[in-house]
């Protein structure tokens, strides 16, 4: 290699040090998911013996409803349980079927519905950690068809205290990001019932690049979870967790 | 984009390089065919209230002239900003192998011709926040194919990382100029890498990074070598193709955080390095 030929390739390669470290954003900041849901729980107390899967009668507000109890669970007379009606959607997810929530692990006989993700029938969850599952949500609703999931499992995690209340968030609204989308500002407001606060708040999102997890603290009814995407994008994610502890 | 100051210091330094350079000793050359090795050493940094260290153990054989052998272990360890609320600091931790092999083609009187594989495989890395919040993210893989001849050396990586990935393309001068001191030289090294990413956010059309090195080397054939490098890297970090590799991957993941700015904005690093060898 003769001197000439590497002063040459040596002058090149500062030219080009000057004009490394360029860098563009192909994506749109912003592509962003809007997320709400309300859960409308209510305390109740029981007014049947059932062993589930099946139904049982609660006295909620002076007002007497039937729901479902979840498979291997037992409520008694004169006990206090969690009602969560109809019409109560959690997150405003999406499914290609209505599909069975799952509590604690087991069935409920309680479907969530395809079009917009809420109670199909009432529920009814006794005092004790309880764990909602589902499979296969999909948060739709974003930018140039952006969207989360479908996820391959969605579960919120809590606790029915024994008043009947709950730490299951009661209203859930913001935005979450999309598959692989540029989310930065992406929050998520959790309404929860006071006797959640000083609790707190996990979410975990299980992707193919990683895991992200983010806590917030719940203070006077209500829980932040904020810049969801900060240390890496989402994409295709597969299980998607809220735990309040 | 790196400052015309930086621009201007590793300009002048590659120049020189350049001019003196001289071939590049890869192989044992105390005359004896065969050896073993051992070379530990860290990489630390410090810049804009965050911290980089990084420590390393590689082992080598050489059981022919020709050919060459070695594995390595990497552990890195990154402190982001102190928070000023808390005064905790945000972390990133992960540790990486190594494995490579490099086989020398002799020509009749003149400079062997290298080609070389090396294999950097990382474990996951955790990032934790100052609030609690953390992020998990799967250990990248880097295969590296490259050649070599007097000093000069291209190369091709292909980095897989989750739904991601990267092709990149290297060139590269290195050499090593004898001091007038006994056993003392200088050490120089330059290379381009061009980076084409695929899946990610930021540049996803490719972009260009380099490297320089600098560095001072006391040893001598029979024993090994000591050297103090420093490792410039202007306008940011690229992705393969440093003495990070196994760790530089996570980039592509376009982290935040501790991670800010390490890919868009100058940055050095110091390198210390002790070799030591056996020869039969």
């Amino acid at each position: 290699m003769t001197k000439s030929l590497q002063l040459l390739v040596a002058t090149s390669l500062i030219l080009a040090l000057g004009c490394g470290g360029k860098n563009t954003v192909s994506t749109i900041s912003g592509a962003t998911i809007p997320i709400t849901g309300e859960t409308n729980q209510d305390s109740g107390t029981s007014e049947s013996t059932v062993t589930g899967p099946g139904d049982a009668d609660v006295n909620v507000g002076g007002t007497t409803e039937t729901g479902k109890v979840p498979e291997g669970t037992t409520v008694t007379p004169g006990e206090i349980v969690a009602f969560f009606p109809a019409g109560s959607g959690f997150i405003g997810a999406t499914f290609a079927t209505d599909t069975e929530v799952r509590v604690n692990g087991r069935r409920s006989g309680v479907f969530l519905s395809k079009v917009d993700g809420t109670l199909l029938q009432n529920l009814i969850v006794p005092v004790g950690p309880c764990v909602f599952t589902v499979s296969g949500a999909t948060i739709q609703g974003g930018p140039r068809g952006a969207s989360l999931g479908p996820v391959g499992t969605v579960a919120i995690r809590g606790q029915v205290f024994a008043d009947g209340s709950s730490s299951i968030p009661l209203k859930i609204t913001g935005v979450v990001p999309g598959n692989g989308e540029t989310t930065l500002g992406a929050t998520i407001t959790l309404t929860m019932h006071p006797s959640a606060n000083g609790k707190t708040v996990e979410l975990r999102v299980v992707h193919a690049n990683g895991i992200v997890q983010k806590v917030a603290t719940v203070a006077g009814g209500t829980a932040v979870i904020s810049e969801i995407n900060s240390e890496g994008f989402i994409e295709d994610a597969s299980t998607l967790e809220l735990t309040v502890r | 984009m790196m400052t015309t100051k930086t621009t201007l210091l590793a300009a002048t330094a590659l120049l020189v390089a350049g001019a003196q350079a001289q071939d590049r000793v890869e192989l044992a050359s105390d005359g004896r065919d065969r050896s073993i090795g051992l070379t530990f050493g860290g990489l630390g940094a410090s810049f804009g209230g965050r911290s980089l260290s990084s420590k390393y153990l590689k082992f080598d054989i050489q059981p022919v002239k020709q050919f060459k052998l070695w594995f390595g272990s990497q552990s890195l360890d990154a402190k982001g900003k102190e928070d000023p609320a808390t005064g905790n600091r945000s972390t990133f931790d992960a540790r990486a192998t190594e494995f490579g092999m490099r086989y020398e083609f002799q020509s009749r009187g003149g400079a062997p011709f290298g080609v070389s594989y090396i294999a950097h495989r990382s474990g996951d890395g955790t990032f934790e926040q100052t609030d609690g919040s953390s992020a998990l993210y799967f250990g990248p893989k880097t295969d590296t194919f490259e050649v070599d001849h007097e000093g000069w050396s291209g190369s091709y990586s292909r980095i897989k990382a989750g739904s991601r990935s990267a092709s990149v393309f290297g060139v590269g001068y290195a050499g090593k100029q004898p001091l007038k001191a006994k056993g003392w030289s200088f050490l120089y090294e330059g290379k381009l890498l061009f980076e084409r990413p695929s899946g990610t956010v930021v540049n996803p059309d490719g972009s260009t990074r380099a490297m320089a090195r600098l560095g001072l080397e006391y040893g001598s054939p029979e024993w090994g070598s000591i050297s103090l490098s420093a490792y410039v890297f202007p306008g940011g970090i690229p992705y393969t193709g440093t003495p990070l590799s196994g760790f530089t991957s996570f980039f592509l993941y376009e982290p935040g955080g501790v991670a800010d700015d390490l890919r868009t904005k100058t940055s050095a690093t110091l390198d210390l390095r002790v070799s030591l060898k056996a020869s039969f």
